[in-house]
């Protein structure tokens, strides 16, 4: 049998879930919200989004989350509280797309 | 994926003008977030070439994705020239703009200065492992 929940676990699960944030993350043209926990590093916010945008393949990674200005980036070994205000507009995109014959 | 004649030759024209012939050069076509088989416009992004490859920065990129935002569209086919035949290139396969499944890259041979159309043309698809494979136009890239 698993144990009564008290109400300190109450409280302390209302208090995780008032905790959490949300952003608006871009991707080519679409716009999702997702949220997060503000001592969350901001790769977990990354990889939902890689997932939620069906984006795959060994070069997903190359996708990188920069910030409102679309020219800051987010770093994934960082929490999301040091970088983030929530409700902020970020972006999801690769750094660099080169192409061609010769390259 | 349906495109227009005129938008094929919108982007033909663009690829000349910008390459001139003798260096390659990139656009996208795009199409509305809400119709995901429909191509109806492009946009070519600030970029820098060269006769045998293209770069598009950072800051470009960041211009590109800000656009789609707030017209609501999306990139659904990333085309570029070849000086010569057209092929998908190692940096074509690693560094596409886009790599979910479905996305459709499309290069022109010859800095697209032969005809209006698909003849020598490579269309390649992102498949759900995240590869590249050469599909055929018929049921993936067709004119209206």
């Amino acid at each position: 049998m698993s144990p009564v929940p008290t109400v300190t676990d109450d409280a302390s699960a209302d208090q995780a879930a008032r905790r959490k944030q949300t952003v608006h993350i871009a991707f080519n043209g679409m716009n999702a919200s997702f949220e997060y926990g503000p001592e969350q590093h901001a790769e977990h916010v990354r990889v939902q989004a890689l997932n939620h945008y069906d984006v795959r393949g060994p070069e997903r990674h190359q996708d990188f989350l920069f910030g409102p200005d679309n020219q800051t980036e987010i770093k994934d070994d960082a929490t999301m509280a040091s970088q983030v205000e929530p409700g902020s507009q970020l972006y999801l995109r690769p750094r660099t797309a080169p192409g061609g014959a010769l390259r | 994926m349906a495109l227009g004649q005129e938008v094929l030759e919108d982007a033909f024209g663009h690829l000349r003008r910008c390459g001139c012939g003798r260096v390659e050069c990139v656009l996208y076509l795009t199409g509305p977030v809400a119709a995901p088989t429909l191509i109806d416009g492009l946009l070519q992004p600030v970029h820098a070439a060269g006769p045998g490859g293209y770069s598009v920065s950072s800051a470009a990129i960041g211009e590109v994705w800000r656009e789609l935002l707030v017209r609501e569209q999306s990139v659904r086919v990333q085309v570029h020239t070849h000086p010569g035949p057209a092929y998908h290139s190692a940096t074509d396969d690693s560094h596409a703009l886009v790599h979910s499944v479905g996305f459709l890259s499309l290069v022109i041979p010859d800095f697209a200065m032969g005809d209006v159309g698909f003849d020598g043309a490579y269309l390649a698809e992102l498949d759900d492992r995240g590869r590249w494979r050469p599909v055929p136009f018929e049921g993936h890239l067709e004119l209206l």
